[in-house]
């Protein structure tokens, strides 16, 4: 087996589940991946020689995936369900659960791409602050920037929807 | 709610195991077939064709860009070869024609050409398919003709086709699957299938006449995997995917171009002569489309003048 198509089998699932997260739908996630290892594939001496591999193409996927989102005027926010959905008191709590999460999952699909994707970064990758801002290519302040501002536009988000029933939308203007 | 930050991990890790299991089999074959149609969409393709430069298209484009290293085996045809790669010679009277490195060899009529009528020919024909349904008045009264749909399988639609197939074996390394060959009518007619998905490429096959089960049973069997260093003539214009044939217009020949060129071919326009055709519309292609080539190969579009 020849190193790039090992190295293919050997991080596929990781790079698959990160651009899962980054962009929220499982068809660009292939598409995000499937460009990333060309590119890979391209500088495959770079990538093949770096101290980490690794995360040498967590970089190049974050890069096509923020070149991918400006090309693009709209993008797709999840269908939200009521909170109110379920009648059954044993499911109830369930259901509230759930239709938390899909109000999280909606507004954070709103959030400007560099804050989403310092989020994913911090809190799905469990990356540090460095180790994010050398990913993004930004300076460590500007991440802790960032973090701070998305946490803060959904704290503000999600009481809003909650306040108001939780109203959701289908497809948004890119913000 | 629980603590925000503790919160959004979670909603990360459940959308993180969202994955469809095919995932990795479908982004392997459109990185081994140098294809992003489908999924990929146009933005990719120049990328796809600068990485098929930059990967191998050297020694006057003779030999395979290899993206991944799997060694195949074709009756003779060694698919490690260090030099120049031959084409695969079809059994006599018969052609190979197929998408990306899959081909099946059809009899010497079959034309990739055939005039089509709401996607159905009265000729025998090869053709692409996209799944795409069109309601035409007056269908039924074209009689059948025998045909090859070439269906990709990285698409949704080509996927929903591989479904309806079991697992048959292996074809030169790469596992196979068939559809069950069915045969019957009046005028007597078999439809059968098959695919190799992992590179990204199925046939749903239809033969009528006479003779329809041997033949049938003849494009089965002739299955290929092609060596690297192969590919075929895009089939299809890969935006909105269909085969070209005689009098497709000056755009569709444009986007024609474009597939052919990143799947690693050299295509250069011809005017030659063509009555009854408008000018700059599509006349045909030599090498034939979804015919066996070199990588890097020319590829002649003939326009008509």
């Amino acid at each position: 087996m020849e190193a790039f198509d090992l190295f293919v089998e050997q991080q596929f699932d990781p790079l698959m589940r990160l651009a899962r997260v980054l962009t929220g739908n499982p068809t660009e996630a292939e598409d995000v991946v499937q460009e990333s290892l060309l590119r890979a594939h391209r500088k495959w001496d770079q990538v093949s020689t770096a101290q980490h591999p690794a995360a040498y193409m967590r970089r190049v996927l974050v890069n096509v995936h923020h070149s991918r989102r400006r090309s693009r005027r709209w993008i797709e926010v999840p269908l939200g369900v009521s909170a109110t959905s379920s009648s059954d008191s044993i499911h109830h709590d369930r259901g509230k659960d759930h239709a938390e999460e899909q109000a999280l999952r909606q507004v954070i699909a709103l959030l400007p791409m560099r804050q989403r994707t310092a989020l994913v970064l911090r809190y799905y990758e469990e990356m540090e602050i460095r180790e994010i801002a050398d990913a993004m290519r930004l300076k460590p302040s500007t991440v802790r920037s960032n973090l701070s501002r998305a946490l803060d536009r959904l704290r503000k988000e999600l009481a809003a929807a909650t306040t108001q029933g939780g109203e959701s939308c289908v497809v948004s203007k890119r913000p | 709610m629980r603590g925000l930050e503790e919160a959004v991990g979670e909603v990360f890790r459940r959308d993180a195991r969202d994955i469809d299991a095919f995932a990795r089999t479908r982004v392997r074959a459109a990185l081994e077939r140098g294809n992003t149609s489908g999924r990929g969409r146009s933005s990719l393709l120049p990328i796809v064709g600068v990485a098929l430069v930059v990967a191998g298209v050297v020694s006057g484009g003779l030999v395979a860009p290899r993206l991944f290293g799997h060694g195949t085996s074709n009756g003779g045809v060694d698919a490690s070869s260090q030099g120049p790669t031959m084409l695969p010679s079809a059994p006599s009277g018969t052609h190979y024609v197929g998408l990306g490195r899959v081909v099946v060899a059809v009899p010497d009529s079959w034309k990739t050409t055939a005039p089509q009528y709401c996607r159905v020919t009265r000729d025998a024909a090869v053709m692409f398919d996209s799944g795409v349904v069109v309601n035409c008045p007056n269908q039924a009264s074209v009689a059948p003709a025998s045909s090859v749909l070439v269906i990709d399988t990285t698409r949704a639609y080509g996927r929903h086709v591989v479904d309806q197939m079991q697992p048959a074996g292996a074809v030169d390394g790469r596992p196979k699957f068939e559809g069950s060959v069915g045969c019957g009518g009046k005028i007597r007619e078999c439809s059968g299938a098959v695919a190799v998905p992992a590179l990204g490429t199925a046939f749903a096959i239809n033969t009528v006449g006479a003779g329809a089960e041997g033949e049938m049973s003849g494009i089965l069997k002739s299955l290929r995997v092609l060596p690297n260093g192969l590919t075929t003539v895009p089939l299809s214009t890969g935006r909105f995917p269909y085969t070209p044939t005689l009098g497709s217009s000056a755009r569709e020949v444009d986007l024609l171009i474009a597939a052919m060129r990143s799947a690693g071919l050299k295509p250069v326009t011809e005017t030659v002569a063509s009555d009854g055709v408008e000018s700059g519309a599509f006349v045909a292609s030599v090498p034939a489309l979804g015919t066996p080539v070199r990588n890097g190969q020319r590829i002649t579009v003939e326009v008509a003048e």
